[in-house]
């Protein structure tokens, strides 16, 4: 409640660093503002749809936190929030993985990059790699579903000791707290990381591609694409969702895995 | 909205949408909340991505018979963005577009929905900055910068707001999009007042400013003094010595002692044992809520105590540019400061203050936290009154709040002073405290808003300074905006018929000089001859140019006053006269109008006739080194005339000859007018070219018969 007080009597200082405020226009998507919603919804001068409406308007990447002086944890305080609301979809249901000694998790924004990625990383590890298909990105979207414990339990039984690969973070963040041996492509091939999704190093935190956000807030979502477009242009090594979701707000993105591929071909 | 939707304009009903579009960062506003005081709650929220679809919504909100307010961050401090129920917000920051940048005449157009920080950040990775930062920058628009004048922390060397403001385009109810000052803007003679009209005019849309290239020097200093008077007197000093520093920044002895200022940062302080312990107390229940309750509950007390704690202030001095530009002042200004009594405390200050410039926005929140309430008073007054005006605010102040101090906007006839003040109570303290401020304002000579706006805080009080003035305003809202749809109730409201005193005496130290607005230019050469000083900038016509044709740092004049169907009226009792917008122009066509004109003391002069072979061309390359001669014109010869006034004159006359080349001969100094009446931008090698600005070569127009 201390995190809530103090942010809705910020001035809103955050909104410069928050993707969704930027790339959506909503100030009610401001950090400080999302605060005081709850704040006023506690108090019951919001209704409940409207606290939900605000506290999913959050993609958790953190550049709020980072950008504050007082390093006040709102990320933190809207997650707490957001599990006790129930607002993440439930996990999906796993498939089980292809044999092999490593396996190499692919999102559905990577299948139609197959079998060329999956030949590529096997000939850089020089080992066989099964392939793992990751719906929802492994149920990264349902980390605040409170069967989310279950999920990881079942993500770390189905790997089965083996070491994983992926090229994206939000399945990375997943395999890590499933306690998974997870190898990120860029340190596997000594590529930069990925650009966007929470890096805060990136001109804009995040183009609204991260679930559950995109399917909560669609309108926005396309919103904050149009927006990095419109600013940044061509982008290119991103995390193979969010140069999906850039390609559908028109724009020429490039991940990093098209990108080493290509590289890997020439 | 009720009726048929528009088609294409994003709108919603939700609640959420609503409830965040209420309330801006008025403090007042704040308290309330904070009490359990909800904000009047809007009808709805819109979001317009280009200047047709604003003027869609204010057609529709209009046919509902609903009003309009325009919001964009929402971090004005003084109400002008506060919700008004069943209300229209038009969020304003789907106008996101940045850009052209137009890196030959040093300007970028931009929409007003642009977070300020955002363009900061496009014009840097371009190489260029607009130089405006405000401690907001990270929560306010461009757009808002406009609408509420602005100032921002580096103000004494790239202007306010408005000197960045070269044309914009604002849809108004009345008259559609109207494009005003440059480019082609037909309507310049409306860009003084839609600055600072707060939406009450129309909503602008899109800006064209000027931008400056990122200095490739900054030089930031602290300088210790015994007491207010001595430093205010170094820092008019400065200011009147042409030297153009980009930060001057005085902290009083409450703000010096109650920030540690002039002491470096303790290792390790955060974690000291006092520290810990207080903040284990603070955790206990109940105890936050009511840390500050008692002390702010006795306000006498507390300034009694800071009072006998403090002892001297700090100076932060700041110079930034072009090197050799930074280099040529720093010795005269170095020396200003040792002479008036500055004990230079080295870098470590101005460093410090340069890396915490935007944290003083997050120190108000823990004051609400602990049971008290934080706000802020900007005001101004030429160097004569400044102290007077200090004291006098502090006075009402005290009672009711801890109060302190700064001054961080200075010009060369007068200064900002910010007040900082921390009290406890509920909304009729907090408002009690304001009436009692502004009274104390007004009375002191002073203008009761520099930079934060007007809002509806402030409104009576602006009101009162404008007097009949204020008829200038009602006359084109009237035309923009005759059925009151944008933002009623702000800026300007009834008080009556109010007479202004009678303009208070200037001394020498104000810089500035009284003629009639009718004067000649030899009636006012003569007249500062005899008072043994020089205009500082003779525009053939007192009112000189308009403000997108000419120099940001020329200003023509400082207080205008006159009287309007039969009352006196007196505007920019303080440097700027930001309470509402610039309504001098219009009362400089009043009876009896007098304008108070810039002068600087006699003393040391540099000038040169250069011979060079485009002297025009040359001469705007000058402007944008970041050099401002006094002189810069070409002579009957074809020779291009350069000089430079002040203590570091002949510096600066090196660095202007350096940059010039060819056969430079030093000559008389000797002022030349400066043109005025209606110039446009052309060629700098047109042959009717009769001065230069930083964005171009200037020509007389071709007035229409």
């Amino acid at each position: 409640m201390k995190v809530i007080e103090r942010c809705s009597l910020c001035p809103r200082l955050c909104r410069t660093a928050c993707p969704v405020a930027t790339g959506a226009a909503r100030e009610a998507a401001v950090p400080a503002q999302i605060a005081s919603a709850v704040l006023a919804w506690r108090q019951g001068r919001l209704p409940s749809e409207a606290v939900r409406d605000a506290v999913t308007s959050c993609v958790d990447c953190g550049a709020c936190q980072d950008l504050c002086h007082l390093h006040v944890p709102l990320p933190e305080a809207l997650s707490t929030l957001r599990r006790e609301l129930g607002t993440a979809p439930p996990p999906p249901k796993l498939v089980d993985p292809e044999p092999g000694a490593v396996l190499l998790v692919v999102t559905r924004d990577e299948e139609s990059l197959l079998p060329r990625y999956q030949e590529a990383v096997a000939a850089a590890i020089g080992e066989q790699v099964g392939r793992w298909r990751a719906p929802e990105n492994l149920g990264e979207g349902s980390l605040e579903h409170r069967a989310a414990r279950r999920h990881l339990d079942d993500v770390r039984a189905m790997a089965g000791g083996r070491r994983v690969v992926t090229a994206h973070r939000g399945v990375s963040r997943v395999l890590g707290l499933a306690g998974v041996r997870c190898v990120e492509l860029w340190d596997l091939v000594g590529l930069t990381p990925p650009v966007g999704c929470g890096d805060p190093a990136a001109p804009i935190a995040c183009c609204g591609g991260r679930r559950p956000f995109a399917r909560q807030h669609e309108q926005d979502a396309a919103r904050m694409a149009r927006h990095w477009v419109a600013r940044e242009g061509p982008c290119s090594g991103l995390d193979s969702r969010c140069a999906a979701h850039l390609r559908g707000a028109g724009a020429q993105a490039t991940s990093l895995v098209e990108a080493w591929l290509e590289e890997v071909a020439t | 909205m009720s009726s048929e939707p528009i088609s294409q304009l994003r709108t919603s009903e939700a609640a959420l949408d609503r409830f965040a579009a209420s309330r801006d960062l008025w403090p007042g506003g704040t308290l309330d909340a904070w009490q359990g005081r909800p904000a009047p709650m809007p009808a709805c929220v819109v979001w317009p991505e280009d200047a047709t679809q604003v003027e869609e919504a204010l057609v529709q909100a209009r046919r509902d018979g609903r009003v309009v307010v325009p919001y964009g961050a929402g971090s004005g401090v003084s109400g002008g963005a506060r919700g008004v129920a069943g209300s229209v917000v038009l969020d304003t920051k789907a106008l996101q577009g940045i850009g052209p940048l137009d890196a030959d005449a040093l300007t970028v157009r931009c929409q007003a929905g642009v977070n300020g920080q955002h363009l900061e950040d496009w014009l840097q990775a371009r190489g260029f900055t607009l130089g405006h930062s405000p401690s907001s920058i990270w929560c306010s628009t461009v757009g808002g910068w406009a609408a509420a004048r602005g100032a921002g922390q580096f103000s004494s060397y790239y202007g306010v707001f408005e000197d960045m403001v070269l044309g914009l385009t604002v849809v108004t109810p009345g008259k559609g999009i109207v494009e005003v000052g440059a480019p082609g803007g037909a309507h310049g003679h409306w860009l003084d007042q839609i600055l600072g009209s707060e939406g009450r005019l129309g909503v602008i849309t899109d800006l064209t400013l000027r931008v400056r290239p990122v200095p490739s020097r900054r030089w930031l200093r602290g300088y210790r003094f015994d007491g207010v008077a001595a430093a205010l007197d170094a820092m008019r000093r400065l200011m009147q010595a042409e030297l153009w520093p980009s930060v001057v920044r005085l902290y009083d002895p409450v703000d010096t002692r109650i920030g540690g200022k002039t002491k470096p940062k303790k290792e390790g302080g955060e974690h000291g044992f006092v520290r810990r312990w207080l903040k284990r107390v603070e955790e206990l229940p109940g105890v936050r809520r009511r840390t500050l309750a008692l002390p702010l509950g006795l306000p006498g007390v507390v300034n009694h105590i800071f009072d006998r704690l403090a002892s001297g202030c700090l100076l932060v001095v700041g110079f930034e540019g072009d090197s050799d530009l930074v280099e040529a002042c720093l010795p005269a200004a170095t020396d200003i400061l040792r002479e008036a009594g500055g004990e230079d405390l080295g870098e470590d200050p101005g460093r410090r203050w340069f890396d915490s410039r935007h944290a003083v926005s997050f120190k108000l929140m823990p004051v609400f936290e602990r049971g008290g309430f934080a706000d802020t008073m900007e005001v101004a007054a030429p160097w004569s009154r400044v102290e007077g005006l200090y004291e006098a605010v502090r006075a009402a102040v005290r009672p009711h709040a801890l109060v302190m101090a700064h001054m961080s906007h200075v010009y060369p006839e007068g200064a900002c002073i910010y007040f900082s003040f921390a009290g406890r109570g509920d909304r009729a303290v907090y408002d009690r405290l304001w009436a009692d401020a502004q009274r104390a304002v007004l009375a002191a000579g002073g203008t009761v808003s520099h930079h934060h706006g007007v809002g509806q805080l402030k409104a009576r009080a602006a009101s009162v300074e404008l007097g009949a003035a204020a008829a200038g305003y009602v006359e084109l809202a009237e035309e923009l905006d005759p059925h009151e749809v944008c933002n009623p109730g702000r800026v300007v409201v009834d008080v009556g018929p109010v007479e202004a005193p009678l303009p208070w005496a200037l001394e020498p130290r104000d810089g500035m000089l009284r003629v009639s607005v009718e004067s000649s230019l030899e009636a006012r050469r003569q007249l500062a001859t005899d008072q043994g000083v020089e205009l500082m900038w003779p525009f053939e016509d007192v009112l000189g140019p308009e403000r997108w044709v000419r120099s940001r740092w020329q200003q023509p004049y400082t207080e205008v006053s006159a009287t309007v169907e039969g009352r006196r009226c007196v505007l920019g009792r303080g440097p700027r006269s930001a309470s509402g917008p610039d309504l001098r122009r219009w009362l400089a066509r009043h009876d009896g109008a007098v304008a108070a004109v810039p002068t600087v003391p006699l003393g040391e002069r540099w000038c040169a006739r250069a011979h060079v072979e485009a002297p025009w061309r040359s001469a705007i390359a000058l402007l944008r080194t970041g050099l401002r001669p006094a002189v810069l014109t070409v002579d009957d010869d074809g020779a291009l005339l350069v000089g430079f006034r002040g203590p570091a004159a002949a510096a600066l006359g090196a660095v202007a000859a350096e940059r010039l080349g060819g056969e430079v001969e030093q000559v008389d100094y000797a002022p030349r007018p400066l043109p005025s009446g209606p110039l446009v931008l052309c060629a700098p090698d047109d042959p009717r070219v009769v001065a230069v600005c930083e964005q171009g070569a200037l020509r007389r127009a071709e007035v229409t018969p």
